[in-house]
């Protein structure tokens, strides 16, 4: 008989080594309800409500820079002196004035043109750019007396899509267009104190700037087991990712997919690189499009047509509404769901919604609902009879609107699924996004497009997409590249901003550390 | 045990075997008073002033419920008192604004209609036939400083103006609550916009 002493390497006693567990940081999260839009809503009202309630809340820190500016300046002899409407400007007498900017531009989607032309187009046509090289774009200030062009090489200088509001300076000229000297913005607005609305984690009494109002699930959330959180807190990290686009059909990245998972699981990498790096991850933000849309129905009318041995077209009559439903995949979502739920036990996720995926197609996206992830939606907070926004806690999923207000560890945090600055980027020459991020900022509105070429809800009593207060931390998801920016404002404001890249381009995710807000870059590769 | 939630109704609308029993009526538990067109839930308004006061001397003689439904029953009232709180936090601020219009007099009326008229070049034409009140309306509607007047009612967009910071002028208002409910709450230019022709 063989004792199992003999036998070595085939079965082993538990070792003896003491193995400590690597605890995950706190996340203090408080999420704000501004996009939340009523269930009851009602789509009766026209958008030019949409307008006057932007250019009527922006309107007053325009003109107290403006005037703070340009009264007392004289240009040729003559002093500059405000006018209330656009249509009063006089020839020959320079004066300044605010509105909303329209840009006209012949590349843009009109459905004037479609319905003269008699073309019927159940979607709209999704052109790359709507900015036209040969300047025949027009820029036109408007405001409720009516629309005046301007005209001026100082408009070349700075970026102007349809929406922002702005005062210029200048006078008129022969064409009745006014001829622009100098064009000023509302810029930053005022930007709260790190924890306005949530209290530090106080151990080391005193910590942090608590004018906050203490909410009771607040000080449940907080653990009270790391010895000093302030002086510690150092490596805290909020990972932001977009882009994941879980996808039935496409597996080039799915182990990169995988290989994230095991990154913020804290299951990759070895025990020393847990406890210094992973265990400092608190929370998990995904910013949009996490489902692809790659369906199916091009796979089957390729593998149809090659079967017939002809090269047919796609037969119309499976599709309805512009897609196959028989070909519906709920793959993806499931995918999605799997990878939520094995990561929520010990991280809290913020999901946003994209372009992509299953939210309603409008800005500002509502969440996602719960039922598209049946495992996962036990994380989720219980639903609530007071509908959204009410004083109940976020869960530790919490599916968010697109865009996205929160307080994270204090910082004002603000996201987007990235359709706002894809839109402005339509309108402007630049490649670069975060200029155009840095003038969302200084417009004061995050969504200026909307109306416009971005579809959006009809607002009626306040625009969400108005920046009345300057965030600590502004990112965009789903772009095309890492890259982050700091901006000043006028009153010491200090945003971070960053674009988060697509991860199914580029397999990369994005760190920002909760003490001084820095951002780094992890890459996953496989080779 | 924590307090289980009950369905709604709770003690009230009890089927089955708790249809004999009288229910509490809680409608005296609230010490506030609630301006009666305000209160609109379904909880509070079947009981009317009379049941309550039918109520009083039952709920004298009643048993002593098990406790776990009188503090379902205690919970739901202070829902309710949170809610009317709310709404009592709504009402007065509506009626500070009400209070000012209702006290302006038609004489205050007039003398304003004449100011604006005032400021006007030529006197209005096509116009005999139409109330002073809806004069006034139709001047409020076309003033674009309030933003359009189409696709919202005259009310909300006054108290939109409002809440802006615009200074809607209170006479309007006085004249909006002079009306016999409900009113002309549409703007007249968008009675005339999405005007539907009924055919013969």
């Amino acid at each position: 008989m063989v004792t199992l002493e003999e036998v070595a390497g085939l079965l082993k006693k538990p070792s003896d080594i003491e193995k400590t567990q690597v605890s995950r940081a706190p996340s203090s999260y408080k999420p704000l309800d501004s996009f939340f839009l009523k269930k009851d809503r009602s789509y009766k009202q026209q958008f030019a409500d949409t307008y006057f309630l932007r250019l009527v809340t922006i309107k007053p820190a325009v003109e107290k820079i403006a005037a703070e500016t340009w009264s007392g300046t004289v240009i040729g002899g003559e002093t500059a002196k405000k006018v209330d409407r656009v249509l009063d400007i006089r020839q020959g007498e320079l004066c300044w004035v605010s509105g909303t900017v329209y840009m006209d531009m012949p590349l843009k989607p009109n459905i004037l043109e479609d319905v003269s032309k008699d073309r019927w187009i159940s979607a709209p046509i999704t052109t790359d750019r709507y900015y036209s090289e040969d300047g025949q774009d027009q820029v036109l200030l408007e405001d409720d007396s009516g629309r005046v062009r301007l005209v001026g090489n100082v408009l070349k200088s700075v970026h102007l899509v349809t929406g922002c509001i702005i005062a210029v300076m200048g006078t008129e000229n022969i064409n009745g267009e006014i001829e622009v000297i100098d064009i000023k913005f509302p810029d930053l607005a005022p930007q709260p104190q790190r924890w306005t609305l949530t209290k530090p984690p106080t151990i080391s009494g005193g910590g942090g700037h608590a004018k906050g109002k203490t909410q009771a699930w607040d000080e449940d959330e907080e653990m009270m087991d790391s010895p000093s959180p302030l002086k510690g807190n150092k490596g805290n990290k909020i990972a932001i990712v977009s882009g994941l686009c879980f996808s039935g059909t496409d597996p080039s990245y799915a182990l990169e997919l995988d290989l994230l998972h095991e990154y913020l699981l804290g299951e990759a990498l070895d025990q020393n690189t847990q406890r210094e790096e992973l265990a400092k991850i608190s929370r998990l933000i995904i910013a949009g499009n996490s489902i692809s849309t790659t369906s199916a129905t091009d796979n089957r009318t390729q593998v149809g047509g090659q079967s017939n041995g002809q090269q047919k077209p796609p037969a119309p009559s499976t599709k309805k509404y512009g897609y196959d439903s028989s070909s519906y995949n709920p793959l993806p979502s499931q995918l999605l769901d799997e990878f939520l739920s094995e990561l929520l036990p010990c991280m809290p996720v913020t999901l946003l919604p994209g372009a992509q995926d299953p939210a309603n197609a409008s800005y500002p996206q509502q969440p996602i609902h719960v039922a598209m992830f049946p495992r996962s939606r036990s994380w989720c907070a219980p639903p609530s009879l007071a509908g959204p926004g009410s004083k109940a806690e976020a869960g530790w999923l919490d599916n968010s609107t697109n865009p996205w207000e929160a307080e994270v560890d204090g910082w004002r945090f603000l996201g987007t699924g990235g359709q706002n600055v894809d839109d402005v980027f339509k309108y402007v020459e630049s490649e670069d996004r975060l200029g155009m991020m840095e003038a969302m900022c200084r417009w004061r509105c995050i969504a200026p497009t909307a109306p416009d070429t971005l579809w959006s809800y009809p607002f009626q009593d306040n625009d969400p997409f108005v920046m009345k207060t300057t965030p600590h931390v502004y990112f965009i998801g789903c772009q095309p590249e890492f890259s982050t920016k700091v901006i000043h404002g006028p009153e010491g404001q200090v945003v971070r901003l960053v674009t988060v890249p697509s991860f199914a381009e580029t397999k990369e995710l994005v760190l920002i550390d909760t003490e001084t807000l820095e951002v780094s870059r992890v890459k996953i590769a496989t080779s | 045990m924590p307090t289980t939630r009950r369905a709604t109704g709770g003690a009230r609308a009890q089927h089955g075997p708790g249809k004999g029993q009288s229910t509490l009526s809680f409608s005296n538990r609230v010490s506030k008073s609630v301006s009666r067109q305000d209160a609109k839930k379904p909880v509070v308004s079947p009981i009317t002033e009379k049941d309550a006061e039918e109520d009083v001397p039952e709920v004298t003689k009643v048993e002593v419920e098990p406790e776990e439904t009188l503090e379902v029953e205690q919970k739901e009232t202070k829902e309710e008192t949170e809610e009317e709180a709310v709404e009592e936090e709504q009402v007065p601020t509506k009626s500070e604004a009400e209070l000012r219009a209702e006290k302006i007099s038609d004489a205050q009326i007039a003398k304003y209609w004449k100011n604006v008229q005032a400021q006007s070049i030529a006197p209005q034409v096509h116009v005999e036939d139409v109330s002073l009140g809806e004069k006034i309306l139709r001047h409020f509607d076309v003033s674009l400083h309030y933003g359009p007047c189409v696709g919202i009612q005259r009310q909300k967009r006054w108290e939109r103006a409002e809440k802006l910071g615009l200074n809607p002028p209170i006479e309007v208002l006085a004249v909006l609550l002079k009306q016999e409910s409900p009113g002309k709450q549409q703007a007249h230019m968008d009675e005339l916009l999405n005007s539907t022709a009924v055919g013969a």
